[in-house]
């Protein structure tokens, strides 16, 4: 028997299913088409096709968390074809710069998936992370900054970069390239 | 096995696996790594999440993840329950068919009856409801209503191309389809009210074309609903 469809049959089941992933599957449509109108449209839709193919939901070959997401794939993809849009990232920042390509809803996933990951770490692993990762700021600055010995900061880029991998690992991230 | 030196070297494993270590860190290590399946393993964990790392913009998320607007919940319950009550109705429409099937001439009286009764209270009836299957994004529902020049469609539409336009149309009992009229797509969801020249009765399929004549939208109608 399917276990989306008992799911989703019922207002308290389609609020419990909203309640777990609904914020990130708007997270990841927002990211990924710019626009919080359409965002809350895609969330909406992944819903509606997800309670549609209730019965091809197998909880055998994975969580429903990984299957809505497959859902919110497509959904991402119609939604930017149906207003045929340019490609996102080729433009670097900020809102409006939707997606058309399969690989680009690829990449914008995994974007997502990291910034959602970046997130969830303390703020003393984040900001050791983005000091020393994306401001490319080397270890003895940023040990002089916080006030701490370097090999403090090295530890905190370990366990930041643990953390993250967790937490990437919950998102449905999987690195088998 | 984890052993004191794994533990000291540790710290310097994030550091590599960002390929910013000091080239005397990354000696010993390396040296160590030679032994030691576990850090190797470890490293090699953290260098595919480093490698990661360059996709995001971690400015993007300074105020925190965004979160819904609390309104959403509310709505995907509410749209789901509107699909529920679209399929139970299509189900009892089908199960109408097939009782018309097998007694067709009590059923062409019934109907007539039936239609008598529709277009006799106007536009202050509930009206049909019909939800749209979503097709490439375009979602939409209608509210039909009988009316005195014909039916009533009360749309509401989203995910139409912006400037493009389209006909609404009802095909009759008889085959024959009739405009309900014409509208623009619009960026955002849209609601109209357009009047097709074709009893409610008698309606059968709604459906929307585009500007090339392509059906974006299409559902039948419950007979005699």
């Amino acid at each position: 028997m399917d276990t989306a469809r008992p799911v989703l049959a019922n207002d308290d089941g389609v609020r419990a299913v909203y309640a777990a992933h609904g914020p990130e599957l708007y997270r990841f449509a927002l990211r990924s088409l710019g626009d919080r109108g359409l965002a809350e449209e895609a969330v909406q839709e992944t819903f509606v096709r997800a309670w549609q193919a209730a019965n091809r939901f197998d909880d055998a070959l994975g969580s429903l968390r990984t299957w809505l997401f497959a859902i919110v794939r497509n959904v991402v993809i119609d939604l930017s074809r149906a207003r045929a849009v340019r490609p996102a990232l080729a433009s670097g920042s900020g809102m409006n710069e939707p997606i058309v390509l399969d690989d680009d809803v690829e990449r914008v996933l995994i974007a997502w998936q990291v910034e959602e990951a970046l997130q969830k770490l303390s703020a003393e692993h984040r900001d050791a992370l983005v000091e020393v990762h994306y401001r490319a700021r080397p270890y003895h600055d940023v040990a002089r900054e916080l006030g701490v010995p370097v090999g403090t900061v090295k530890s905190r880029v370990y366990y930041a970069l643990k953390a993250m991998r967790l937490a990437l690992e919950e998102l449905g991230w999987s690195d088998d390239v | 096995m984890t052993s004191d030196a794994c533990r000291e070297l540790r710290a310097t494993l994030g550091a590599v696996a960002l390929g910013g270590a000091d080239p005397a860190e990354a000696l010993a290590l390396r040296a160590h790594l030679d032994g030691c399946a576990e850090c190797r393993a470890e490293l090699r964990e953290l260098t595919s999440v480093a490698a990661a790392l360059p996709f995001a913009d971690p400015s993007r998320d300074a105020g925190g993840l965004a979160q819904p607007p609390p309104a959403l919940g509310t709505h995907v319950v509410g749209r789901l329950s509107d699909e529920r009550t679209a399929r139970r109705a299509a189900r009892r429409a089908r199960m109408r068919r097939r009782v018309a099937a097998a007694a067709a001439t009590a059923v062409a009286i019934a109907a007539a009856v039936v239609a008598f009764v529709l277009v006799v209270p106007g536009s202050s009836s509930p009206g049909t409801r019909i939800v749209f299957a979503s097709r490439s994004g375009v979602s939409a529902a209608a509210t039909l209503r009988a009316g005195a020049a014909g039916t009533q469609v009360a749309f509401h539409v989203s995910g139409l191309h912006d400037g493009d336009y389209y006909w609404l149309w009802l095909t009759g009992a008889d085959g024959d389809r009739i405009a309900a009229g014409t509208f623009r797509g619009t960026a955002a969801p849209a609601n109209l009210v357009m009047t097709a020249a074709v009893p409610l009765a008698d309606a059968r399929r709604i459906w929307v074309t585009d500007g090339h004549n392509q059906v974006v939208l299409d559902e039948r109608l419950p007979a005699a609903a």
